[in-house]
Parts: structure tokens; sequence; C-alpha cells
């Protein structure tokens, strides 16, 4: 079942906009935030609409104002409700410069530009709920980017957050009782999930979203999440493409999970598997990442490292590896909007009401929040068709 | 055999260094593993020829790490050379591929090489050494005749020898045993040991190991995000900085 303005429709038609209301006060930055989210061109759109390519230009670029009858069109292709359009909510702006994105080199501008709107819209979403709840602040050392490398880094963060050189535990949750939203994207997206993991601290709330692809290993989804953290903290610009501020991500992550100090007293001398295995589910990283780490110490050959992959993939390929998937682990599981929002409704302002003021359909604050459609699902039993 | 008895039975059966040799050997057989086994992954063949040799590369580094040691004696054997301690042959055998094979179902007596490991021998070589001098007043039957006196002269000297076996178990993806003990070789060409202990867990080469009562990453309490209602607060600042 979806929340569509139909017959059945959880906003009462009292309560949609009037498309003469709507074309007044017309957004095109609404247009063009919610083209990207469909992960559609101009010439798609226009082509599902049925009208020009250039007149899809000309909404964007504020030459001219659909007309009345194009726009619940519009709504209907782009999967918002036609009040989406209309002006008088803040609205998160990320340009394509200020976010990270993980697997750049596999992305495509669309992709990026589709994980742009649903950062802003995480961020809107959340702005709403900051109204009604009150969030942590935001607790992050600052760092002087023109001098910080990665490694210091991610002691610094480690001291800031009083984690001493244990593993880091519960990683989500930690990071977001420091005030950092971390929003795991449940859309079975293939656009988006090319794009693994992105964040942005140009929001005035820094925002951490992380996609299926990255959660299917608990172990990959924490490095990611350390991933980003080191973006927020050492990349204030971010330089799409930049493989320098990559690696400086993954130096930061390696550092912060494992920290070199203690991590080269425990690899093993020769590439043991099932002692890998062990520091992995201690630390909470991959195998993978401590292969890297032995490479790093030069405990062993390169030859050797190698072979531990080829040994990996085959136990992978032949099943023999599971990976551990994210759910399977509270802490790792963001939960600060979900909560917020349960919060806010204790108090009135339900999920339809956020809807409302946010001007999506609820299928998608759910989607955005991280919760469970709590409806029962439908279907028919009864096939009314003649035989 | 529990550790401090393996100890003890190394120290009785190859001298003051036993403690050592049983110390090291694992490490030189699982070094050996992974040499071969990268070597393998590097020839990217199918046949698992290249790994095979490993057979050979171990005997090479018994002699080469062990024959460091104080009482290590470096004695040649048919063409190849084997490290002894206390006058006790150390032999290294791979005796399986798959990780459950039984050591006492698979046949030793393979070669006459093996089969000499069992009986003290003077190196061929010697034996031949006498002959290896110009001597154009022999004839080929002469020539035969010396070499079978040297034979049976050779049958004469021999007598049993000790032999300590390391068996272990491995192919080109996992080594799945590493087990020593002092053997005998039976009239069917299968050993029969007087002990036996695994190697495998000595001498592992971690520095430190982990502190199982440490938490693990997924252990202990969760954080939970400080959240509170504001109620009727108006709309303020709700960027989340202090």
């Amino acid at each position: 079942m979806d929340d569509r303005d139909t017959l059945f429709s959880l906003l009462g038609s009292a309560e949609l906009p009037s498309l003469d209301a709507v074309a007044d006060a017309f957004d095109p930055a609404r247009l063009t935030q919610a083209r990207f989210a469909a992960g559609l061109s101009k010439a798609k759109l226009a082509e599902l609409v049925g009208i020009t390519p250039a007149a899809i230009g000309q909404y964007e670029s504020r030459v001219v104002t659909p007309r009345r009858d194009v726009l619940p069109v519009l709504a209907r292709e782009l999967d918002v409700p036609v009040g989406y359009f209309a002006t008088g909510r803040p609205i998160g702006r990320v340009d394509g410069s200020e976010a990270h994105f993980r697997s750049l080199r596999s992305t495509t501008a669309r992709d990026r530009s589709k994980a742009i709107a649903f950062i802003e819209q995480v961020w809107e979403l959340t702005f709403a709920l900051e109204k009604k709840v009150r969030f942590p602040n935001v607790d992050l050392p600052v760092l002087d980017r023109q001098h910080a490398d990665p490694i210091s880094a991610a002691h610094t963060l480690r001291e800031h957050w009083g984690l001493g050189v244990k593993p880091v535990k519960h990683l989500v949750a930690l990071t977001e009782s420091h005030g950092i939203v971390v929003s795991l994207l449940t859309l079975a997206n293939a656009d988006v999930a090319r794009v693994g993991a992105f964040s942005t601290s140009r929001l005035a709330r820094p925002v951490v979203v992380v996609t299926p692809e990255r959660a299917k290993s608990v172990f990959v989804y924490r490095f990611t999440v350390a991933h980003e953290l080191g973006h927020l903290l050492l990349h204030g610009e971010a330089a799409p493409g930049d493989q320098q501020q990559e690696r400086e991500a993954d130096q930061f992550a390696a550092e912060f999970l494992t920290p070199r100090s203690q991590i080269v007293n425990l690899l093993p001398r020769t590439v043991n598997l099932s002692r890998l295995d062990e520091l992995s589910r201690h630390w909470g990283v991959s195998v993978e990442s401590l292969l890297l780490r032995m490479r790093e110490t030069g405990s062993v050959s390169d030859a050797s490292i190698r072979r531990g992959y080829q040994k990996l993939n085959h136990l992978r390929s032949s099943s023999l590896d599971a990976p551990e998937p994210v759910n399977a682990y509270p802490g790792e599981v963001p939960s600060m909007l979900a909560e917020a929002a349960r919060l806010a409704d204790q108090i009135g302002f339900t999920q339809i009401d956020l809807a409302r003021e946010l001007r999506w359909h609820p299928t998608r604050v759910r989607e955005v929040l991280g919760v469970d459609d709590p409806r029962p699902t439908l279907r028919l039993v009864n096939d009314p068709s003649p035989e | 055999m529990a550790i401090d008895e393996g100890r003890v039975w190394a120290l009785q059966t190859l001298g003051p260094d036993g403690v050592l040799v049983r110390k090291q050997i694992s490490s030189i057989i699982r070094d050996c593993h992974e040499k071969m086994a990268n070597a393998q992954a590097e020839a990217d063949m199918k046949h698992t020829g290249v790994y095979g040799q490993i057979w050979r590369k171990c005997l090479d580094e018994f002699v080469t790490v062990l024959g460091r040691l104080p009482s290590a004696e470096i004695i040649p054997r048919r063409g190849y050379k084997l490290v002894s301690f206390n006058g006790v042959v150390l032999f290294p055998w791979r005796f399986a591929r798959e990780r459950s094979a039984d050591i006492g179902s698979r046949p030793f007596a393979v070669s006459d090489t093996r089969v000499s490991l069992f009986a003290e021998e003077r190196e061929p070589t010697h034996q031949r050494l006498d002959i290896e001098f110009e001597h154009p007043e022999l004839s080929e039957q002469e020539r035969e005749l010396l070499d079978a006196e040297s034979k049976a002269l050779e049958e004469a000297l021999s007598s049993r020898s000790r032999v300590v076996v390391v068996p272990y178990a491995s192919n080109p993806s996992a080594l799945y045993s590493v087990d020593w003990g002092e053997a005998t070789l039976g009239g069917d060409g299968f050993l029969t040991f007087a002990s036996m202990e695994s190697l495998l867990e000595v001498g592992t080469g971690s520095l430190v190991d982990v502190d199982l009562t440490d938490e693990s990453f997924s252990d202990g309490p969760i954080p939970r995000p400080d959240l509170g209602v504001k109620g009727d607060e108006a709309d303020g600042e709700v960027d989340g900085r202090p």
C-alpha cells in the first residue's frame, strides 16, 4: 500500500494544497531535488510527463512556471505529493562539491545527484524533528585541516570521545550519541547503492548515509562509517574524484578502528586466516582490513597477502564464510531519527504530521526514518474477474 | 601428550636443543607451506605440482634452520642431507593432502631412501670414493666386483637407527596437521609411533595473544543519543551546535 494522493490517502483532501496555491508558490529547486531523488534526467522526465525537455529546463531555471494540469503529472512521475513543489519550508542545499562519496569512480553524476537529494531530505527530516525534539549537540573535535593528518586525527577523535585504545564499540550508536545523523538507506536502489556511502558537513548537522551495498557485512559497514567520519573531520571541501582524500579517509578509518600501536602486536606473522578471523570479530573490522594492516607492518610478503585474498574469495565463493549482517548488531543500526520521531509522536506530532510538514508521502518519511510500515499487508483473496 | 610432557620428551630424545627444535618445527613447516602455496598461486596452474615440492623444501629448511643449533649434526644420506640431534634423525613427512587422513594408514617405505633412514649408512659417495681415482688397471668386471664388496660391507656395517618422523598433512589451501614422534618401520612398510604430539599450536608466532577477557566491538551497553522533548518551545536554534 502506498500513500499517494488517492481516495485512501492519509492526508485528508481538505489538507491538500490547491493547484493554484502550488503554482503560485512554485519552487524550482524542489522540482530539481525531486527529479534528482527519482534519478531522472530532464529528457526522461519530459518523456514521462509528455512535454519537451526544454520545458523541464525552463521550470527548473525559473523561466516559466508549470501549468496547473502539468503539476499533478509531475508529482505522479516523481512520486511526491503536489504540495512538494511549493515553497515555505527549509531546504537543505548541498552542492556536489560539498558531499563525499564512496566508490566515486564507479558512479555517474546522476547517481551522485540522487545521493545528494537523499542527504538533503535526511537533513530536512532531522530539521523538522528538531523543532519538537532536542538532539545531542554535535561533538566533533575541531582540527586544523591545513595541517591535520589522518593518523593524528584518528587519535584525536579517540581521545575526544574517551575511547582509549580498545575496540570501538557500537560505532553507529556512538556516532549518533555525539550528534551526527546516520542513516542506513533502505531503498533497494541500484543507482544509489553504487555510491556506497556519502556524507556532508556542509549542513548544520553532519549527515552520514550508508547504502545497503555497504551494509551486507557489519565489518565493511563499520569501516565505511569510520571512513565518512574521517571525511567530516579532515575534508571541509570535497573534491569529487580526489583519490588522495579517499586514501586519507581510509587511513583514518584503519587507525581509528585498529590503532597501529595495538594491532601490530596482535597480527600473526603469517597469513593465518583463523587468527585473523578471531581478531576481526574482536575489533569489528574485516579480515581484508587486517590483511592491509599486515602489509603496512611489512610482517608478510605481498604474495602472501595476495594469497590471503585468494583464500578469502575461495571461502566466500564456497559460502563457507557468510558475511555478518548489520541488523544482527543493534549498536550498529541507526536509531536516533526513529527514536526522535517516537518522542515527537508522544507529544502529538505524528509521522503523518511530519509528512505533512515536509510535503512527502508517509512512505518516504518511514523510509528515511528507517522504520517499518506498521500497517498490515493486504492481498486480494478473491479474483472478481469473470471466468 | 601434554605440553610439559612434550618438552621433557623432546629433551630426553633430542638432547639439550630438544625444546628449541620442538618449538621451531611448526614454524618451519608453516613457513614452507606459506612459501610453496604462494609459489603455487603465482604459477597460476591447475596442477598442484609446484606445491608438491614442499617435501623437498621442508627437508632443506630442517637442515638450514635446525642445523644452526649447537648440537645439530648434518648427516648426508643418499644425495640428501638430514639433521640429527643426539644421534636421532629428524625426517619431515608429508603423509596426506587432506585433513581426515590417518597417519597409520599411509605406507612410509615407498623408497629405498626412506627405508635407509632406519639403518645406519655410510654415504654412498664415500663408498665410491676409493674408485673415484683413476684405476686404469681395473677391468669393468673388477669394478663391479669392488662395488658388490662395498655393498656387502655396507650391509654388514648397518644397524638400526633412531628416527623422529614429523608427519604433516597439507595442500595449497591449508596446513591441517603437524605432529611428531619417534617411529619404527615395520616389515609391512608402515610406521609405528611410540608416542605422538601435535606441534600445530606450539610456537604459533603471535607476539601477544588476544585477551579474551577484553570486550569486543559488540559487547557492553549500547550508548543512546540524549534526546528530549522540546514541548512548546519556539522554533529556534535547531542545528545542534552548542
